[in-house]
């Protein structure tokens, strides 16, 4: 029975990370999102986190308990629901309604999103993640700070009370999302990152390659799904240790790899966005959005993001700078590139 | 010449010298040759902006000693690979006028991408796929830990174990204190056992890290018990076919429980003095 209900909490916890996505996307402007579902989900995962940086942060440099923290997390979430239920309610029932309808209605929608959430059930069944240094170090980290009701004081392997979090990891506040989870879902911090958070990276980063299909083919449907399922093969059979590949199947809940295999297809999807509707002489707001929320929240998942992340941003929006010589878009350029360069300087300075 | 070779040698651990790479370096120049302007401005201008840090005078220029140069092997995540074939396959089809045609580009492609590559869980060299032993997702032999640990009581017990355990047990029971820090697990897996004696390690860990880790039974059992308690041990973890037992046994310390893999022995309570 205590495990069933275990299931329970877990299935309740993919629904609710799905649901908040949604809801921290939809607050955004609607010529941001354009009453898109996907969009929503997409720039919310993006905004979610980067709200959830700012906060823990703070609260992780004060030293205060973690129960503070999710305290002020749920608050956060509260508001945003009940924002999106004074101010949105219209809007996302008609998208559901719409969504729901063309699920109904169009087999290859169907198709994509059944195979989607068979693909994410194929990822999370395995339990071969390879590096234990690793992960008993992230996981460790998260259950100690559950367990102990701190942030980040008490030690991953070692199990004692430290004085401060490790330096090196300080900017990182991922381990501190799924401890807070952990305490409100009361679920073990395994099934948290095996499961809960794995499944819904898995089912964000298929709704990105849908994404990034739909600005390519311009919504034709059978090429954007021809176009998913190619390239989650090509990225299925790429095998290396260092690769992409490895930290999707095998270390989908680490930090380092969301940053590799999410932000990194969500960057070319935000890219796509601001070239495709600038062309249409738009301005591409979805994507500057979300390279704006991926610059400031991407280094709650790893190091690496402080420079990778940026990077990323540098090839496809200087190299359009090149041929649309355009002040205002180099304005936008500057302004996504101000929270990365931030981090930055924190880093260097720390 | 150096710098080339140095760089190619990231690039080959990166992309594990799997062969798919080849499917998107000739993607990408069939769009630069034969793409339209978009497909050259979506694809190609950003791989050739790329090239200005993922380039062997770059490699040459960061220090190998920096985070950025430690990890630069990172960088080489925004090519956009599994993308690009993806779309170029996709492309391919669609300029196919009979459904026949585009069918065969679609199978051509499936077939390139087994052939050339080398898939997770199931190629060839790969951690293979492993489907959970139970609920908690760990080890069924955690589980039964868990129980004997707590058995007694004793609030957070400080155990001794193997570094397996070491690394994962934690993840599933955080109740417990081991022995061993991350950086003392560092320092035995990357010190021998004359350099961790010669190192600026405590005495105790110097005495636990020989006894247990390595085995250097010249250590009295009594300097190990009395380290052992200095470091508030409540359990020793061994594995069945460890020497300890033996020792363990003969030495008459008692046995708090045992798993499929492992045996628990609680640490005789020192004597008052």
């Amino acid at each position: 029975m205590a495990a069933v209900l275990q299931y329970v909490r877990v299935f309740a916890a993919i629904l609710f990370y799905l649901c908040m996505y949604v809801c921290v996307g939809a607050l955004m402007p609607e010529k941001v999102h354009e009453k898109s579902l996907i969009n929503m989900l997409i720039a919310g995962f993006m905004a979610y986190f980067a709200f959830f940086q700012v906060i823990a942060l703070f609260c992780k440099a004060k030293g205060v308990p973690l129960h503070v923290l999710s305290a002020l997390w749920f608050s956060f979430l509260v508001a945003a629901a009940a924002l999106d239920l004074v101010f949105r309610r219209q809007m996302l029932a008609e998208c559901i309604r719409e969504q729901i309808r063309r699920i109904k209605k169009e087999a290859v929608l169907r198709g994509m999103l059944a195979a989607s959430v068979a693909f994410a059930f194929f990822i999370i069944f395995n339990t071969d993640h390879i590096s234990d240094f690793d992960a008993g170090y992230y996981i460790g980290l998260i259950a100690s700070s559950a367990y102990s009701d701190t942030i980040e004081r008490v030690a991953a392997i070692w199990g004692y009370e430290i004085s401060a979090p490790q330096a090196f990891y300080f900017l990182n506040t991922i381990p501190d999302h799924a401890s807070v989870m952990v305490q409100v879902f009361h679920i073990p911090a395994l099934l948290e990152e095996k499961i809960v958070f794995s499944f819904t990276n898995v089912l964000v980063f298929m709704a990105t390659l849908y994404r990034i299909g739909t600005l390519l083919f311009a919504f034709r449907k059978k090429q954007t799904a021809l176009f998913v399922w190619i390239s989650t093969a090509v990225l299925m059979f790429s095998y290396s240790l260092a690769g992409i590949s490895h930290y999707f199947a095998y270390r989908t809940y680490e930090g380092k790899a969301v940053c590799a295999y999410l932000y990194m297809p969500a960057i070319l999807a935000f890219f796509l966005c601001i070239y495709t509707e600038g062309k249409a002489g738009r301005s591409g707001l979805w994507g500057w959005f979300g390279m704006f929320f991926a610059g400031l929240g991407g280094v709650a998942f790893c190091n690496s993001a402080i420079f990778v992340i940026p990077f990323a941003m540098f090839i496809y929006l200087f190299s359009m700078l090149f041929y649309r010589r355009s002040r205002k878009q180099l304005l936008c350029t500057l302004t996504v590139f101000l929270p990365a360069a931030a981090w930055l300087i924190l880093y260097v300075r720390r | 010449m150096g710098r080339i070779i140095s760089f190619l040698k990231i690039f080959g651990t990166y992309s594990g010298k799997n062969h798919i790479w080849v499917l998107a370096l000739a993607a990408l120049i069939f769009l630069a040759v034969k793409g339209t302007k978009d497909e050259r401005r979506i694809f190609v201008w950003p791989v050739l902006c790329a090239l200005c840090v993922l380039n062997p005078l770059t490699v040459s220029l960061i220090p190998d000693s920096s985070t950025i140069g430690d990890r630069f092997i990172r960088f080489f995540w925004v090519l956009p690979f599994y993308e690009l074939v993806g779309y170029t396959a996709v492309l391919l089809a669609g300029k196919c006028r009979r459904k026949t045609g585009r069918a065969a580009v679609i199978v051509l492609t499936a077939a390139a991408v087994v052939l050339t590559g080398n898939m997770v869980f199931f190629g060839k060299d790969v951690p293979s796929y492993e489907l959970p032993d139970n609920s908690q997702y760990t080890d069924d032999d955690f589980i039964a830990l868990k129980e004997i640990l707590h058995a007694d009581g004793i609030e957070r017990p400080v155990v001794l174990y193997d570094g397996h355990l070491m690394l994962t047990y934690r993840m599933y029971d955080p109740s417990v204190r081991s022995v061993f820090s991350r950086e003392g697990l560092y320092r035995l897996t990357t010190m021998t056992q004359e350099e961790l004696y010669a190192s600026d390690t405590q005495k105790a860990m110097q005495l636990i890290a020989g006894f247990y880790y390595y085995h250097d039974f010249s250590i009295p059992l009594e300097s190990f018990e009395k380290a052992a308690a200095v470091k508030g041990t409540d359990y020793i973890v061994t594995a069945f076919n460890s020497p300890l037992n033996e020792i363990f046994s003969e030495a008459g310390f008692e046995i708090s429980g045992e798993t499929s893999l492992y045996r628990v022995w609680k640490l005789p309570e020192a004597p008052a003095s």
